[in-house]
């Protein structure tokens, strides 16, 4: 278990969150969710890639997104992710989350 | 809407495992050539190695998401099982002997347990069976008695009865032949008033009970017949009701089917209603106290001690009112119809329901004891699949699927014997065991030894792992590696545990014992006769034809004189009531310069005999005379009375003079209950009525031709009982065609004397043989945990041994230490038990005949077979001690 710890997102949850909010534009693949998360945090949360899959695998289960098997521009077969209206909701829920927890770090960050 | 996506994609994951496996490949190599693609940064070929260090590890993330999926779950149940199979495999004689043992547990435990639930426990099928009384007159000075109709109508009558019952019914009993088709056939018959099935509080299975307007004299004749008879005469044909039968001649309409169980009283077979009933005579006397059922039922919160009390006043207002027949008869007792239809099975079903959960526990102990050895002798393995990373959680799951399955194989095959086991008891005659017929295995029972033995298989099976895997692995492999003492409170523990189950086997073993010496003694109780050879047929002639006691004594002599001749047969005799048939009636007795009242338990049985009698049983006169042929011709003024007798009104003196009053006591005659005069001219040795091991009863005998009973007993000696049958039945309807018998042996007219007294025994047999076997499973169990123990200290104690041959310990002396280990277990365990079966034995008192809690002969047999057993579990193990190489002992493997 303590291998693991070290390879995870700075904030629990951040990446689901993340994940959902880039679904948000539209049916994405793999591959195109990492480069959108990539930039969207300017390289500030830094991941591995890798670790994307086992949260997209948790974010399948739990309904907030589905996915289905299409082809690219370029004529090859990718696996493409959709949000659900339950994931919508829930990226709503963990955003507002989010922000609470953020406030809550700079009050201890300020005070030390 | 979304969690119904999660479900639908969870179960896409777990019914396509390969595609879901090639998916996540294929989606991490597009994601993987991407990148390097996109990483090229315009050099010419793609950067694999830096998409590769961007996305991580392969393995780790695929097996993340796998983690995710929830197939890792999936992984290492499958593992475990495959682990499961092939540690099975390796030790087969382990799981064998632990699956067998708790199948052995489970199933003896729940088929036994079911039994008893079913048979003692279990409400009859009677609406609240716990409130349902049979209802007795009591004398002050004990004697009990049945009451009669017209008393049962007084007490229905007085208000301090109605408040105390919320219903008392009277039954009255007969024998009645039913006729269908050809078969003619006696069967019992009950004849109510219609409040008798709502007091009873049964429900018909079929049609419907008895009503008011069945009792009107217009009414036809209706009949509500037992499940059984239904079953047994009619097929079971669901269109009996309406249907007309013929009941002593005369045309009834079965109007309702009696459910199963449900017969009260239990002799019955069919219930009709009792204004209906011809012998009106025997329910307006008042003296008549036989053939007959009072029942009542309690009011709620009224016990019975209350209800006797509300009785004394009617009770006392009778005897004032009717001395002659109720004068000291002032308070009642009751008998819950529950105990009455079980009668004396009780200590019995306690016994061995007692000796089963001592073989359940017996059989938790070992499994436990084999799953110990079974953790440390794994200890090893565990510490080093520890050492390689396996999680703490991982191992003890494996262990806990070990033993979960070890105990699912052993529960199935547990419950399987059960079912047949408890179909074959089904099979048992009610005779022995009274509503078996209906038992079926018990969820609930069967559901709690299955928790004991998952209990204990997971206690067992999991506490080692805990354990193993709690203790610094480094240790355990060490350990492991010298064999030195390191798992002293597990070998402990497990010592303990086979001790336990020494003393559980001796408990079983000393209670088998002691049953066997009860029956030993029983059986060996002199009968007063002599049974070999001896059959009895019993003959109704029809009243039609032999309603006088003239003519039917005429036909009982040509009966005797037809069988004479009968080839094989040496002598032939007659009773009314055989011994040993549960049948018999009583007289009073008055007994010259003794006032009436010091008779009080004085009711004697009554008996009508031929002259031939004596010889014809073998009995032996003890002072006097015997009747004579004169005595048969002209009976007068002669008695003859058992022993018992004699020395209840005479003791130490000569009864042979003496004056006595006794009664006519066949019911159907019109002279029933008039005094009988008459002098002893002779005393017998006692005969056994009942069985062995009930003292006979005070017992007098009359000439047949004094009063001659309407049905007839004939008693015949033959040199080859079972043979005998077909001349005899060729001689009896030889006499007179119309006294019909059945055409085979097993008919209830005909009887083998000797197969009659061997049932007396059936019962005490039964719990013997199942104890008996109770306790070689037990001591089988025992002698596996022993040597289980020992082999395992042996192999704990290499090292040991190997330095003390070093320094000079014979083979011998080791040899014996190995055995004296197991000699000192044995000890606690025999030491144990006994203060275990001596406790147990009080407590199956009920079941011992002549024979007390401490007899020692048992305790004696059961200890020394126990050190043979243990001797034995122990040989080989020394055997290998005492060979050990002490050189390779010492060095360790």
């Amino acid at each position: 278990m303590a291998k693991s710890s070290s390879r995870r997102e700075l904030v629990p949850g951040t990446l689901d969150m993340l994940v959902l909010d880039t679904l948000t534009l539209g049916s994405l693949h793999g591959y195109a969710i990492a480069q959108h998360i990539e930039k969207l945090s300017e390289d500030v949360l830094r991941v591995e890639q890798g670790s994307l899959y086992p949260a997209l695998e948790r974010l399948l289960r739990r309904g907030f997104v589905t996915s289905k098997w299409g082809e690219t521009p370029t004529g090859r077969r990718a696996r493409y992710y959709t949000i659900t209206a339950s994931g919508r909701k829930q990226l709503g829920e963990e955003i507002s989350e989010f922000d609470r927890a953020m406030l809550a770090i700079n009050r201890v960050m300020r005070r030390v | 809407m979304s969690r119904l996506d999660g479900w639908r994609h969870r179960l896409r994951v777990l019914l396509g495992r390969e595609g879901y496996e090639r998916n996540l490949d294929d989606e991490i190599r597009f994601h993987l050539e991407l990148d390097s693609k996109q990483q090229r940064d315009g050099r010419e070929r793609p950067d694999v190695m830096s998409a590769r260090r961007r996305f991580g590890s392969v393995a780790y993330h695929k097996e993340e998401t796998r983690r995710m999926a929830g197939l890792d779950l999936l992984d290492q149940a499958g593992q475990d099982v495959r682990h499961l199979f092939r540690g099975l495999r390796r030790s087969p004689a382990f799981a064998v002997v632990a699956v067998l043992t708790l199948a052995l547990g489970i199933g003896l435990t729940t088929s036994v347990m079911s039994i008893v639930d079913h048979v003692l426990l279990q409400s009859l099928p009677f609406r609240d069976a716990g409130r349902l009384v049979t209802v007795f007159e009591r004398q002050d000075g004990g004697a009990a008695r049945l009451p009669s109709y017209p008393t049962v109508q007084d007490w229905q009558r007085d208000p301090a009865v109605r408040a105390a019952f919320d219903g008392l019914t009277f039954i009255r009993g007969d024998g009645v032949v039913l006729a269908n088709g050809d078969s003619r056939e006696t069967i019992g018959a009950s004849y109510v008033t219609p409040d008798f099935f709502a007091i009873l509080g049964a429900r018909p299975e079929l049609g419907r009970f008895l009503g008011p307007d069945d009792e009107l004299a217009s009414a036809p004749d209706a009949a509500v017949i037992a499940h059984s008879l239904w079953v047994e005469k009619f097929g079971g044909d669901p269109r009996i009701i309406g249907r007309r039968i013929s009941i002593d001649s005369v045309p009834a309409t079965v109007v309702g089917v009696m459910p199963a169980g449900a017969s009260y009283p239990t002799f019955s077979s069919v219930w009709s209603p009792l204004s209906h009933y011809k012998k009106t005579d025997q329910i307006t006397r008042r003296g008549l106290h036989a053939d007959s059922r009072t029942i009542a039922r309690l009011k709620v919160g009224i016990d019975s001690a209350r209800a006797a009390s509300s009785m004394r006043s009617i009770e006392a207002r009778l005897a004032a009112e009717y001395p002659a027949e109720q004068a000291r008869w002032t308070s009642v007792a009751f008998l819950p119809v529950r105990s009455e239809i079980l009668g004396n099975i009780q200590p019995m079903l306690m016994t061995l329901a007692g000796a089963v959960g001592v073989v359940l526990l017996l059989a938790c102990a070992n499994v436990g004891n084999l799953l110990l050895a079974r953790a440390s002798a794994r200890s090893r393995e565990l510490a080093v699949r520890s050492a390689l990373g396996a999680s703490r959680g991982r191992i003890v799951r494996q262990l806990f699927t070990e033993s979960v399955a070890l105990a699912l194989f052993g529960g199935v095959l547990g419950t399987a014997f059960a079912v047949v086991a408890v179909n074959l008891a089904r099979k048992l005659p009610s005779s022995r065991l009274p509503r078996v017929e209906e038992v079926a295995v018990d969820a609930r029972v069967l559901a709690v030894a299955f928790s004991a033995s998952i209990l204990t298989a997971l206690l067992c099976g999991i506490w080692p792992a805990v354990r193993a895997t709690r203790a610094s692995s480094g240790a355990s492999l060490r350990v492991g590696a010298s064999g030195s003492v390191g798992t002293r409170s597990e070998s402990k523990l497990r010592r303990s545990l086979v001790a336990v189950q020494f003393a559980l086997a001796l408990m079983l073993l000393v209670g088998a014992g002691l049953l066997l010496e009860s029956f030993r003694r029983v059986a060996a109780v002199p009968l007063g006769f002599d049974p070999r050879g001896l059959v009895t047929v019993r003959v109704a002639p029809p009243a039609s034809r032999y309603g006088k006691p003239e003519g039917a004594a005429a036909l009982y002599a040509r009966l005797m004189d037809a069988l004479r001749a009968v080839p094989g047969v040496q002598d032939v005799g007659l009773i009314q009531h055989f011994p040993f048939t549960g049948s018999g009636i009583y007289t009073p007795i008055k007994v010259d310069g003794l006032a009436s009242q010091d008779s009080a338990s004085g009711e004697v049985f009554y008996r009508t005999v031929s002259d031939t009698y004596l010889k014809t049983m073998k009995m032996s006169v003890v002072t006097g005379r015997w009747f004579s042929a004169d005595d048969i011709r002209s009976p007068g003024g002669s008695f003859i009375i058992n022993e018992t007798l004699a020395k209840r009104y005479w003791p130490g003196q000569s009864p042979i003079g003496r004056r006595v009053v006794i009664h006519r006591s066949s019911q159907g005659r019109a002279d029933f209950g008039q005094p009988l005069d008459g002098t002893i001219v002779g005393v017998v040795a006692d005969v056994h009525q009942a069985s062995q091991d009930v003292a006979p009863n005070p017992e007098i005998y009359v000439p047949y031709t004094l009063e001659v009973w309407p049905w007839v007993t004939l008693v015949v000696r033959t040199r080859d009982a079972t043979k005998a049958f077909p001349a005899i039945a060729r001689a009896v309807t030889s006499v007179d065609p119309s006294l019909w018998l059945h055409n085979d042996a097993t008919a209830a007219g005909f009887r083998v004397v000797d197969e009659t007294i061997s049932q007396s025994l059936e019962q005490r047999r039964f719990a013997m043989s199942l104890v008996g076997g109770f306790a070689a499973c037990a001591l089988l169990l025992s002698a596996i945990g022993m040597y289980g123990v020992i082999a395992y200290g042996v192999e704990q104690r290499r090292r040991e041994i190997g330095v003390r041959k070093a320094l000079g310990a014979t083979d011998r002396n080791v040899a014996s230490l190995v055995v004296g280990e197991s000699l000192r277990v044995a000890a606690v365990g025999v030491v144990l038990g006994c203060v275990g079966a001596w406790a147990g034995a009080r407590l199956i008192r009920g079941m011992l005949y002549d024979t007390g809690p401490a007899d020692p002969l048992p305790y004696v047999v059961t200890i020394v077979v126990l050190a043979v057993v243990s001797l034995v579990a122990s040989y080989v193990p020394a055997r290998r001690a005492s060979r050990l190489d002490a050189t390779i002992a010492i060095r360790g493997d």
